[in-house]
């Protein structure tokens, strides 16, 4: 699915170390420029897939680590998830990067930025869809953090026909190509404190 | 309707059906039916159930033979040498396997199936393009030696993959190929390549038929198979899905039924589709529907609606002008080293960045085409061509133009570029008629053609002409339809040559009227020798708009001859209701108003210095350049380096160094000092003279810089070459990925004594050891800084790096210091 990121300038701001320097507006305007450029160019997209879950487990395939079961450890299901900014990001920063380095690095901030926000709206997508069949979901969890390695990207990748349906890859470190891309999985739970309450309010 | 009985009628009938005379119904998904069938986790690689669970393959196959399928798939869409790594099977067993399964069947037709290798080609990836051709032909040899009637390349999303998928299969076997490739519902592959770029460039590669497979339904597929229609030089090939797939549980589901499908399917007849079957979700049910329609049909086959016309692509764009209009597409001539010292000194280093900030200075001033010339003497064109090609493409998205006198570099950047090029260029010699006009054809390019031969360039328009007329009629014979084609007719200066002005300009004429074909012009030539050249070089290009001039070679930023252009867009109607005519004048109209300055007195050479130091703080580019430039009337070179630049430059790192300054700040004030550099360099060069900036430390300051194996995270390292560079320091950036051997290799030809290498990820961070312990084996005396995320000192140490940078910054005072020690 289409996802309908802009790039956020705070968080741009923030990954290039900003903390309250004075600024030209010269380069203010550059940054400005860069981001709009980013969203006329990019179309940032994304898929998922939900398992069954027990015991912290998705049922379908193996996960590595003991982390990720903690994480889903009361979940029923769960939702992999994939996004990228497509090949076309690798481009837009390869060709600015080579007319100036200063607005390639803030080009590469741009598409970060749109990239986690691109994750936010997967996010928030998979959360609906939770809520309709009355599940509340845990936060994202991507490998790389705690113990669960990078070494499972290509699992996730297939899990929700990634490499398919997005062309999102991984090389020989692991890493996903195009690089702004995220990959994460986020478990689904019931409350039962509402469901106790349910089940008190019709009594 | 009849269906063919004997192996000679099968021969004959999907020749038919190749030329679009015949519909060929292919079989349905193999995936679904293996699915349903509960094998897909027997193996990793399905293809094996050819080998493990023959019997059960060969009942698919059956199947889809009973609903009446002309032609049969092999199971062999992963079967390549990357796929098979470790199953210890080969590629000719699977495919052999496969092929009497679907024989045993009893397909009439067998079409060799080859799959997309899985990995990325580079420079997204790491494949080469020459290790996809030779996976790929070892597919296509494995896919005749098991006596395929034909090879069907399938499911492509990247160009260049399919482009060497193709090539494989042409040059390693007598087979037909079809190619088909799969696109989003955004109309484009992953890589951004369209239907109709697909279909342009891989039917005139060779392709007996191009189509489109997989991802969507039919009643998505529709629009990409009319667009493919009206490039497509061949018959059209459409398989779709049963519906847009759902995915649930990691199983895909659709859920069209049969005869939805096949009433969907069968419009597509109607476009040009002659070879025609099912590809995820459909069923032998879905087949047998749409075999009841294709006989209700008979033979009312359709060829696809072409609308001819020049067309050059990239694997995103196109530049197109239907035969019937007149359309003017500009072709930007700056990537050129001759005449060019900045391009030239690059393409010396290997840095070939400046290329592509030439390319997307073009692009911005809004160019059509680029040609890419990268003749240097001494140098290794084709090796450069190829590089420069590969390096654009992976940049920017607008055709090329490949640019050489030499057939080998030509030919060696025509085979990797993805997407169909315009070659410049032949001439009519014989040499060159019989040397680039089959490279032409068989990657299926454009040529340009240059009026001149063995007894050089004729005067007048009718000897021009003549040699125009032999190379179409050569080109013709090649291969190449005279869409194909466009005619330079050679512009020569007025100044030594007046007379023949006229003759060209009457030569463009007679060429577009009598040949049909299109018309190029390298414009500038015109005015060499003479004075306001801009002035004679606009009045040239419109007189040549008006004899008709299709394409002129100009340089785009020059805006007066962009702006001639535009003007002649609007006269020739090519800009519709002016649009972009009164955007731009009326944006630039807006621009001078605001920018209308008042009056100032002329500032003291005191005043320029300061404010040139606070431009720098600023990081402003544009008047650092033109401060430098009013300062150098008053001050000699090294005062205002030595007295300026250098201060300036380290009282920002020192702000940097306590938070003043973030880092996009350091780097626009590093960057802007380079432009302040290079007016300092080119007025010591117009002044003739020398001056002590950072070339002449060239060959003593040399630092090798790469981010380690594996890593394609650089703009960390592209920060710190910046901040090198600016003082004075000669950096050779190996880039991104890169192996230790290639670094070593680069530190014992460069003689670089200092190596900078980093590495962003925790993965990555191994390589960086190998790196150097390599370094500390082959080049003992290098020493070796590191930096990078996820870099500590104490890892630093423990990998054997003499230095540890813990910033950019940071790494000019190690390189100062260390240089300054030896």
């Amino acid at each position: 699915m289409q996802l309908d990121a802009k790039v956020n300038k705070r968080a741009t701001l923030a990954y290039l170390g900003y903390r309250g320097q004075d600024m030209s507006p010269e380069l203010l305007s550059r940054l400005d420029e860069i981001a709009l450029l980013c969203e006329e160019e990019l179309k940032p997209a994304g898929v998922y897939s939900v398992f069954e879950v027990a015991g912290g487990r998705i049922l379908t395939f193996d996960l590595p680590g003991k982390d990720i079961i903690y994480h889903l450890k009361d979940c029923e299901q769960a939702a992999i998830m994939a996004l990228t900014l497509g090949a076309q990001s690798e481009m837009l920063i390869r060709r600015i990067s080579a007319e100036s380095p200063v607005d390639g690095l803030i080009a590469d901030a741009c598409c970060s930025s749109m990239t986690e926000e691109a994750a936010r709206l997967l996010n928030c997508e998979i959360t609906m869809y939770a809520k309709s069949e009355s599940f509340i979901t845990t936060r994202r969890y991507s490998p790389g953090y705690g113990d669960l390695s990078l070494d499972c990207q290509s699992i996730v990748l297939d899990a929700c026909w990634a490499d398919r349906t997005l062309g999102i890859h991984v090389n020989e470190s692991n890493m996903l190509i195009p690089s702004k891309s995220i990959t994460a999985i986020i478990g689904f739970y019931k409350d039962n404190s509402l469901e106790d309450l349910s089940v008190a309010t019709a009594e | 309707m009849l269906q063919p009985q004997s192996k000679h009628e099968y021969g004959e009938f999907l020749k038919a059906a190749l030329e679009g005379r015949k519909i060929m119904l292919m079989d349905g998904g193999l995936g679904t039916m293996i699915q349903g069938a509960g094998l897909n986790t027997v193996h990793a690689v399905p293809d094996l159930l050819n080998i493990t669970h023959g019997s059960e393959i060969c009942d698919i196959h059956r199947a889809y033979v009973i609903a009446g399928s002309d032609c049969i798939t092999t199971n062999t869409f992963s079967t390549n040498s990357i796929k098979l790594q470790d199953t210890g099977f080969s590629v000719e067993e699977v495919f052999t396997a496969g092929a009497n399964l679907a024989r045993n069947a009893g397909a009439k037709i067998l079409a060799g199936d080859i799959g997309p290798l899985g990995v990325l080609l580079e420079p997204l990836g790491s494949l080469s393009f020459e290790a996809a051709y030779e996976v790929f032909a070892e597919c296509a040899i494995a896919a005749e030696k098991a006596e395929c009637d034909l090879i069907i390349i399938e499911t492509m999303a990247d160009l260049l993959e399919a482009k060497a998928a193709l090539l494989a299969c042409l040059e390693n076997t007598s087979l037909p190929v079809v190619a088909t490739m799969t696109f989003g519902e955004d109309g484009r592959t992953f890589m951004g390549t369209t239907p109709a770029i697909a279909a342009i460039t891989l039917s005139s590669m060779g392709a007996c038929a191009v189509g489109v497979n997989c991802s969507l339904g039919p009643a998505e597929m529709i629009s990409a198979v009319s667009e493919m229609s009206l490039h497509s030089r061949c018959p059209l090939v459409a398989q779709p899905n049963a519906g847009m797939p759902k995915l649930i549980e990691g199983q895909t589901r659709f859920d069209i039924n049969p005869a939805d499908f096949a009433n969907a399917t069968n419009s597509m007849l109607d476009l040009g589709v002659s070879i025609i079957g099912g590809c995820c979700g459909t069923t032998p049910e879905h087949i047998s529907a749409l075999r009841k329609l294709i006989d209700i049909r008979e033979n009312e086959v359709q060829l696809p609606k072409r609308m001819q016309g020049f067309c050059v692509t990239s694997a995103q764009s196109k530049a197109f002008i239907p035969r019937d209009e007149n359309l003017v597409l500009t072709i930007g001539e700056r990537i050129n080293p001759t005449g060019n010292k900045r391009l030239r000194e690059a393409l010396r280093s290997d840095n070939l960045d400046p290329i592509v900030a030439e390319a997307s200075a073009q692009i911005k001033a809004g160019v059509n085409i680029l040609d890419v010339n990268v003749g240097v003497a001494g140098l290794d064109e084709v090796m450069l061509l190829k590089k420069a090609v590969q390096l654009l493409q992976a940049s920017v998205s607008i055709p090329l133009q490949l640019d050489s006198s030499n057939p080998d570099a030509l030919e060696a950047a025509a085979r990797i570029y993805s997407g169909r090029p315009l070659i410049n260029s032949v001439n009519g010699k014989e040499e060159s008629l019989q040397a680039v006009l089959p490279i032409a054809a068989k990657y299926g390019c454009c040529v340009l053609g240059l009026t001149l031969d063995e007894n050089g360039i004729p005067p007048s328009a009718e000897g021009r002409f003549a040699i125009a007329k032999r190379i179409v009629e050569r080109a013709s014979l090649a291969g190449l339809s005279k869409d194909d084609i466009a005619i330079d007719c050679l512009v020569m200066s007025v100044a030594t040559n007046q007379n023949e002005i006229r003759e060209i300009l009457r030569c463009i004429t007679m060429v577009k009227e009598k040949l049909g074909v299109r018309t190029a012009l390298g414009v500038s030539n015109v005015s060499f020798g003479m004075p306001e050249r801009t002035l004679l070089n606009t009045t040239f290009l419109a007189s040549a708009f008006g004899a008709g001039l299709d394409l002129p070679i100009i340089d785009p930023t020059n805006t007066s001859y962009s702006n001639t252009v535009d003007a002649f867009r609007v006269l020739n109607g090519q800009d519709e209701d002016s649009r972009d005519f009164v955007s731009k004048f009326t944006q630039q109209s807006d621009c001078t108003t605001n920018s209308q300055s008042t009056y100032k007195e002329k500032p003291s050479a005191q005043e320029l210095e300061q404010e040139l130091i606070d431009c720098i703080y600023a990081g402003r580019r544009e008047p650092v350049a033109n401060l430098t430039r009013q300062l150098l009337t008053e001050k000699d070179a090294i005062t205002v380096i030595n007295n300026i630049f250098i201060p300036a430059l380290d009282e920002v790192g020192l702000r940097y160094e306590k938070g003043s300054f973030f880092l996009p700040q350091l780097m626009a004030s590093a960057e802007a000092v380079k432009f302040g550099f290079d007016i300092v360099k080119q007025h010591e060069n117009d002044c003739n003279r020398q001056c002590s900036t950072a070339s002449d430390q060239e060959n003593t300051n040399i630092i090798v810089l790469a981010t380690v194996e594996g890593d394609i995270h650089d703009i960390g390292k592209n920060i710190v070459k910046m901040l090198l560079e600016n003082y004075g320091f000669s950096v050779h950036d190996l880039g991104r990925d890169v192996s230790p051997v290639k670094v070593v290799e680069a530190v014992q030809e460069t003689g670089a004594s200092l190596v900078g290498l980093s590495a962003l990820m925790t993965t990555t961070a191994p390589a960086m050891a190998k790196t150097i312990s390599l370094l500390a084996q082959s080049v003992p005396d290098a020493r070796v800084m590191v930096g990078g995320a996820v870099i500590t000192p104490e890892f630093a140490s423990e990998i054997g790096a003499h230095y540890y940078a813990k910033d950019a910054a940071a790494s000019v005072s190690i390189a100062r210091e260390f240089f300054s020690s030896i």
